[in-house]
């Protein structure tokens, strides 16, 4: 096993190679420049601009500053620095990558928690009155937008609903912690639940619904019929041979579907100003922060990655028959 | 039927442990709103900023972006500042320099600025003359990486004779003298070497002299500042806090307005009708006629020859009478009262300010003189309503009538004004099409392949603005030397207006710091552009921003930022 991890692991450094001459080239190519709002402030000279231009090298050819991005990567583990707030880029990345996992992770446990009995209980009802409410709730909560979501949920949490106790909101209407406290867990809890909520929300819908049908298949499948000849208790049957085999798919589901995850959770960082990644990504995006931009680009290529060995190094553990060596 | 009960059972209990969740967590303690907690205490209170996103940094010297000066001007103090009357008034310094006492040589190359005296930067330090010297010697540093450089490249010299006077010398004249050291001084003590301004500390937490001091900065989410306790001015600052709160999205902002949990609320992006009614008795939208100046630039140079020159002239633009055509054809009462309500009418970039110039539109909306001016140029009615050429000075026979108009993406008001336009046009024949791009295309760079600086475009529709000295920008805009091209990539002559009065009146601006002859110059320069046209100015956008009813002592200032005058706010019950 670990030697597969090791290999995994090495595989891995090509590729991500390889990724980021795209990523830079894709990130480059895209018309515009980080100059842009210079040109909107009348304060700011032209000569002043094209001189900022030439001190960040974009006038150089391409490869050049390719080069001598991924050189300051290799040779010193350095994404660099900021074009427009000159911090590092590893400290900005590090100030919001725990406050993503934070939101994600939680989400998205929550979202497991939720959606493997959800499903696992309307396929074993297919077609009983619970079965067509979980559908119609997975079918709506596929169908709505995150970021609408998001927004009703600040509508009906914090401006329409008030906490009969003190008067005041209910749920905050976003941030990770109250203006001015002492940060406390109980104050990060509070303000958890409208975001984690509403991203969980819409990850219920979608993975009840697949892990539902995955537990059809796999409760028609014969191995059940031979469980249950072998007379083996109906709960054994349940929930020990089906549901092992029906979270099989889940798990490359999950793996195929961790960039998503962290495009989701973008919008929800947004509604509710939650200080993550996604929205460093999304101002970097704007304003063409390049460094900025490519090192949240290139720390979630890596974060797919390992996401993708751990996701094979779960098949092996979840089922006997595959085997690493 | 004992299933469906468990199962019933499962779905109450995952439901209580929603309702559990919301119902355990207490709000935190000391969550108030403003009002509140001036309530509780004696002292002024605290004030939240609800701003759609984070300052990159808080010098501005080093910013481009509008975010920065809105919230930095709050922690900086500068030796002047210009006033919501446009007038200058002194800040750290005594005066302003003037040549009437002597402060400013006859030449206008020596500048005398005294400090108040007994000034102290936020950590106790005095502020000094030195500083100025040091603030001067970072920012023309060429490897400070400043960008608003403020004319600080003209100055050769500074004398600091004692403590509290500065002899600034000039290799030639700046007219922003008075502007000089406006966007705050750097203290030489609590900075760094020039060369590392951009990793200063001091940009995220600076020693100042400005009215409230960085306490906390939380990346993403919030800064808080506290009152400084050395402002110069005794008193104030009033508030003893301002929070200012991140939060990108315009309906969650707008919720915490609603709920008192903001008190003032930058770039609301509401028209003032809209955004009254949604927080009726909160607060309300507090607006003045703003610097941004829309406007139509023609390009009067043939597009997509690979030559950014002034020539040869574009087919349908580069003929004056196309142009005056076009200027009357719009009808600009629609466009003012209903296109884009709330707006005020300009008729020249010079619209506001000392160089104010109101001058009567030379081709008012007139759509028969429109046709008669379209017929005399040589461009006749097609089949479809649209003209082509037909003995026009710079087309072919046969050529269209068609232009198409770019301006950038995601501004509504925009997209009204260019779609009226449209049909305006059409009324007298002539074809136009909208090109929106994003914000970093067109106004990106020559290298960035920017159809402004390339000359590969028709019409360009945006606004822009001028600051209180706008001699750069215009001589930028409008003289004929300042044409983009591969040796003068920073030209913004975007229109290729070529000009010998133009000229002349632009460099007659620039030779002095005597206000009348220059304002008439620029006058004389305003009248010139709404005869030929190169640009073709339609109005102001309004400025401001929203605060809540108990926020009083704040002027909405055309000139100033959001926080310009935070030391005057006061928070009532």
């Amino acid at each position: 096993m670990s030697t597969y991890i090791v290999r995994r692991t090495l595989q891995a450094i090509p590729l991500l190679l390889i990724l980021s001459v795209m990523l830079f080239a894709l990130v480059r190519m895209a018309p515009g420049g980080p100059l842009a709002q210079a040109e909107r402030n009348p304060n700011i000279t032209q000569e002043q601009i094209e001189r900022l231009r030439e001190r960040l090298g974009l006038n150089q050819p391409f490869y050049v500053q390719y080069i001598k991005w991924a050189r300051t990567i290799v040779l010193e583990g350095d994404l660099g620095d900021s074009i427009k707030s000159g911090r590092e880029v590893s400290v900005m990345i590090g100030e919001r990558i725990p406050n993503t996992l934070l939101l994600v992770g939680v989400a998205f446990l929550l979202t497991l928690c939720v959606a493997i009995p959800l499903g696992a209980l309307s396929a074993r009802k297919q077609y009983s009155l619970l079965d067509y409410v979980v559908t119609t709730f997975t079918f709506a909560g596929q169908s709505v937008p995150i970021y609408w979501l998001g927004l009703m949920a600040v509508l009906t949490f914090y401006v329409w609903i008030d906490n009969p106790f003190t008067g005041k909101p209910l749920f905050p209407a976003g941030g990770m912690y109250s203006i001015g406290s002492d940060k406390g867990l109980g104050d990060l809890l509070w303000h958890m639940v409208m975001p984690v909520g509403t991203l969980s929300l819409a990850w219920i819908a979608w993975y009840s619904r697949f892990f539902r049908a995955s537990m059809l298949d796999v409760l028609n499948a014969d191995y059940m019929r031979t469980a249950r000849a072998k007379g083996l208790s109906e709960g054994r049957v349940l929930y020990i041979h089906a549901l092992r085999n029906a979270v099989m798919p889940l798990v490359t589901m999950i793996a195929l579907d961790f960039p998503s995850l962290f495009a989701g959770a973008l919008f929800v960082e947004t509604i509710f100003s939650w200080p993550g990644m996604g929205r460093l990504f999304w101002e970097a995006a704007r304003g063409r922060d390049y460094p900025v931009l490519l090192g949240v680009i290139l720390i979630n290529a890596g974060l797919i990655v390992v996401a993708n060995i751990l996701a094979d190094i779960l098949y092996g553990v979840i089922d006997p028959r595959v085997q690493y060596d | 039927m004992n299933r469906s009960k468990r199962s019933t059972i499962f779905v109450t209990l995952l439901l209580a442990l929603v309702l559990a969740i919301s119902a355990c967590a207490a709000p935190p303690p000391q969550q108030a709103t403003g009002g509140e907690s001036a309530a509780q205490s004696d002292s002024g209170g605290q004030v939240v900023l609800i701003i759609p996103e984070e300052p990159a940094t808080l010098n501005q010297y080093l910013a481009d972006a509008a975010i920065v000066r809105q919230v930095a001007d709050a922690t900086t103090a500068g030796l002047s500042l210009v006033d919501q009357n446009g007038d200058f008034q002194p800040v750290l310094a005594e005066t302003i320099p003037s040549i009437a006492d002597g402060t400013v040589s006859e030449d206008f190359l020596t500048v005398t600025w005294k400090l108040r005296p007994g000034l102290l930067w936020s950590d106790g330090t005095p502020i000094t003359s030195d500083d100025m010297k040091f603030t001067w010697e970072a920012i023309s540093n060429p490897d400070s990486g400043a960008v608003l450089s403020n004319n600080f490249e003209k100055i050769t010299s500074i004398d600091t004779p004692d403590d509290l006077t500065a002899i600034v010398h000039y290799s030639e004249v700046n007219s922003a003298y008075p502007m000089q050291f406006a966007y705050g001084l750097l203290p030489r003590h609590a900075t760094g070497e020039p060369t590392e301004m951009e990793k200063w500390e001091w940009n995220r937490a600076p020693v100042t002299a400005g009215a409230f001091v960085v306490s906390e900065w939380n990346s993403g989410d919030s800064i808080v500042m506290d009152r400084n306790p050395n402002y110069y001015l005794d008193g104030q600052p009033y508030l003893d806090r301002l929070i200012f709160k991140v939060v990108p999205d315009p309906g969650a902002q707008m919720a915490m307005m609603i709920q008192g949990e903001g008190q003032v609320h930058l770039w609301p992006g509401a028209t003032k009708e809209d955004y009254d009614v949604q927080i009726e008795g909160e607060g309300q939208l507090q607006e003045v006629p703003g610097q941004w100046n829309m406007a139509l630039r023609f390009n009067l140079s043939q597009p997509f020859d690979d030559d950014p020159g002034a020539t040869p002239p574009h087919p349908i633009l580069g003929d004056l009478k196309v142009r005056q055509a076009l200027a009357h054809a719009i009808d600009y009462d629609t466009i003012i009262n209903d296109v884009n309500p709330g707006v005020s009418p300009a008729t020249s970039p010079f619209a506001y300010g000392w160089y104010r110039c109101d001058i009567p539109r030379t081709y008012t909306f007139d759509q028969d003189k429109a046709n008669a001016l379209l017929e005399e140029a040589g461009w006749v009615l097609g089949d479809d309503g649209i003209r082509v050429a037909s003995g026009a000075a710079n087309a072919e026979d046969g050529t269209r009538l068609s232009l198409q108009m770019e301006g950038y993406t995601n501004f509504q008001p925009l997209v009204k004004l260019e779609e009226a336009i449209v049909e305006m046009w059409k009324a007298v024949g002539v074809e136009a099409t909208i090109q929106n791009d994003d914000f970093s295309i067109i106004f990106g760079s020559l290298a960035d392949g920017a159809p402004r600086k390339t000359g590969n475009f028709d019409i360009l529709i945006y606004d822009s603005s001028l600051s209180i000295d706008p001699q750069a920008t215009i001589a930028g805009l409008f003289h004929s030397s300042a044409i983009p091209s591969a040796d003068n990539p920073a030209g913004s002559n975007y229109s290729r207006w070529v000009n010998a009065d133009a000229d002349a009146a632009i460099d007659l601006a620039g030779s002095t710091v005597d206000v009348p002859t220059r304002q008439a110059a620029y006058c004389d320069l305003a009248q010139l552009i709404d005869d030929e046209l190169p640009q073709l100015h339609l109005y102001l956008f309004t400025e401001g921003y929203g605060a809540t009813d108990k926020l009083s002592g704040y002027a909405v200032s055309i000139w100033g930022s959001l926080t310009w005058d935070a030391q005057n706010w006061k928070l009532s019950q």
